[in-house]
């Protein structure tokens, strides 16, 4: 019983910083534009957000300064792809590896610094309770966040006529501009929704899940947030259970592995992304059978008036 | 240490590996890190050994890095670009990196290249390692002393030569100790990824390890036995600051002794293996409360 809790409780918080900056870029695809940096715009959000809460001792300013150091990250994006119109997947390329430095050069006085992690929920009696009490109410509050910030997303997107106006813009941005909708604009706040999703998930990382900084700490899960938000085929639902799909296969082969099951360790360490790909393939080819990518993603839009 | 350095300068010139025109005798020495310079661990210890050398020689070198290199195929370019550049010593400081290092020390004869704990060899590519088991072995020691639980966890990175004899001397002194004592080994399958080192000691601690090993390369692990109050060992260098009251001793890996005397291509037989040996492998045990040194 025990062990089961405590399984839950680390596949939580392996899943979270995937499912933030997965969120974010699900918002920044459906708007039509493909930003590759999720990776750099994490790393730099790790960076400020352990500084903003070395320096403060506040968590939560130090989500915010990940949150803000996220945007400004995105801006720089927004101002290549969108408003000069430069090929998008170069952009993003260039915001990974100008984030990854930019990282180290903010967080080189930070290394070796330790912070009290995020606190843990306790409501007496609640989170009491065998088994789930602390699942469902002893967690840090990123944890319960990215849950409502996914909900939120799913309600914009779907029940919400800015979000259908979004969502428009990135099937068809010929249509939308003659409709009058500012399709730049959308854009661009879709991309800085897309970027301080992806600060938070990367201060998420010093702050809660292991509270030191190291540069290169993110180790690639902006990429995995990437593929999540593809192969959720851009749908909020899916990408709920591929971000956690994957965190729980990836905290289950290692415990296999302690339990000594003998299954070479490399291809455990393969089975996360393996489980999550052919989950997300057969759910999305169950229902509709063809591409459901917004239609105009990656296409640069330049406004003819 | 100066007879090694005088010996360096003297052996090149003698050898004359590289043109007395160009830059003024400096010899060039290139460096491919696996992980960033901060990691404060094995890329870091690299680091050092990299500022004790220009530390050491002074303006007689000119000392170049390239971080964040992944091993495998696509490290021949960068080693190569350290060729290009002009280096004509270059340490190529992880196993992955064994491959494209022959690859490139095949093309350009001129050059040398010093590898970190493989086992291909070439003329001009030689391996340099160290006597990690034998830290190891003190470490299983001390960790089966320690546990009270009987089992002791372990955070594997690859499954390479270096990694499993460390494996094999920590359990085989750990049943010195305890005939019964379990070792429970995970692999991570990556040198560096806090977040999954982390996973993986939470996993260890969760299966009834209460001290927990690694061959990982950031203080994730250290941190966490931290929080849930077990002990465990920190890797490559330093960890106590991230587990004052966790860390039992840390394995030390001092590159800056070897590093010289490994400068010197044309003074030692070419290709050979050579081992760090008794001045590197120095295990600092931090043992509370006065720290002492032991060397192996």
């Amino acid at each position: 019983m025990e062990l089961i809790e405590a399984i839950i409780l680390a596949v939580l918080a392996a899943s979270t910083p995937l499912l933030i900056a997965a969120t974010g870029e699900l918002v920044t695809e459906r708007s039509g534009v493909l930003n590759l940096g999720v990776e750099g715009m994490m790393i730099v959000g790790a960076a400020c957000g352990f500084a903003g809460a070395w320096l403060t001792g506040s968590i939560f300013i130090g989500a915010l300064f990940g949150i803000i150091a996220g945007t400004l990250m995105s801006l720089v994006f927004a101002l290549m792809a969108l408003g000069l119109a430069v090929n998008q997947v170069a952009t993003g390329l260039a915001l990974t590896i100008l984030g990854i430095g930019l990282s180290g050069l903010i967080g080189a006085g930070f290394v070796g610094e330790r912070i009290t992690p995020a606190m843990h929920l306790y409501i007496p009696g609640l989170t009491d309770i065998p088994l789930i009490g602390r699942v469902l109410f002893g967690e840090d509050a990123f944890v319960y966040f990215s849950l409502a910030l996914i909900i939120g997303v799913w309600w914009f997107l779907y029940r919400t006529r800015p979000g259908l106006i979004l969502r428009a813009c990135g099937d068809n941005h010929v249509s939308a501009h003659a409709l009058g909708y500012p399709v730049l604009r959308i854009r661009t706040f879709a991309v800085m929704f897309g970027g301080a999703c992806a600060g938070l998930a990367g201060a998420y990382l010093p702050l809660a899940y292991t509270p030191f900084f190291i540069p290169g700490m993110t180790a690639g899960r902006g990429w995995i947030a990437l593929a999540l938000v593809v192969f959720s085929s851009w749908r909020p639902g899916r990408l709920v259970v591929g971000a956690y799909l994957f965190g729980a296969v990836t905290i289950l082969q290692l415990h296999a592995q302690g339990w000594g099951v003998g299954i070479p360790s490399q291809f455990m360490s393969a089975l996360p992304y393996l489980a999550t790909v052919i989950v997300l393939v057969l759910l999305s080819r169950a229902r509709t059978g063809g591409s459901t990518a917004p239609a105009a993603l990656g296409t640069v839009f330049v406004p003819d008036r | 240490m100066r007879k090694s350095l005088l010996a360096l300068t003297a052996g090149l010139l003698l050898a004359g590996s590289i043109s007395a025109a160009s830059a003024a005798d400096k010899l060039k020495v290139g460096f491919i890190y696996l992980g960033p310079v901060g990691d404060l661990g094995w890329t870091y210890q690299h680091e050092l050994a990299r500022q004790a050398l220009v530390k050491e020689l002074g303006d007689k070198i000119e000392t170049t890095f390239l971080e964040n290199v992944p091993e495998g195929p696509d490290a021949e370019r960068s080693i190569e670009q350290l060729v290009r550049a002009g280096n004509k010593l270059i340490f190529t400081t992880s196993f992955g990196y064994m491959d494209p290092t022959l690859k490139v020390a095949k093309k350009y004869p001129n050059v040398h290249f010093e590898h970190a704990t493989g086992y291909k060899r070439n003329p001009n590519m030689s391996t340099y390692s160290a006597k990690w088991y034998q830290g190891r072995y003190i470490q299983g020691l001390i960790a089966a002393k320690m546990s009270k639980s009987g089992v002791l966890g372990y955070i594997g990175s690859f499954p390479i030569p270096e990694v499993v004899s460390g494996i094999n001397a920590t359990i085989l002194a750990a049943q010195t100790i305890n005939p019964n004592i379990k070792v429970k080994i995970i692999w991570a399958n990556t040198w560096f990824d806090p977040g999954k080192e982390a996973d993986a000691a939470k996993a260890l601690i969760d299966q009834g390890a209460d001290v927990i090993m690694q061959h990982t390369d950031s203080p994730a692990a250290m941190q966490i036995a931290s929080e849930r109050g077990k002990l465990a060992f920190g890797q490559d260098s330093e960890m106590i600051k991230f587990g004052p009251k966790t860390q039992l001793t840390s394995i030390l890996d001092t590159w800056g002794p070897t590093t010289s005397p490994a400068s010197r291509p044309s003074s030692t037989a070419p290709g050979s293996p050579r081992t760090a040996g008794a001045v590197s492998t120095a295990i600092c045990s931090r043992w509370r409360p006065t720290p002492t040194c032991l060397t192996t």
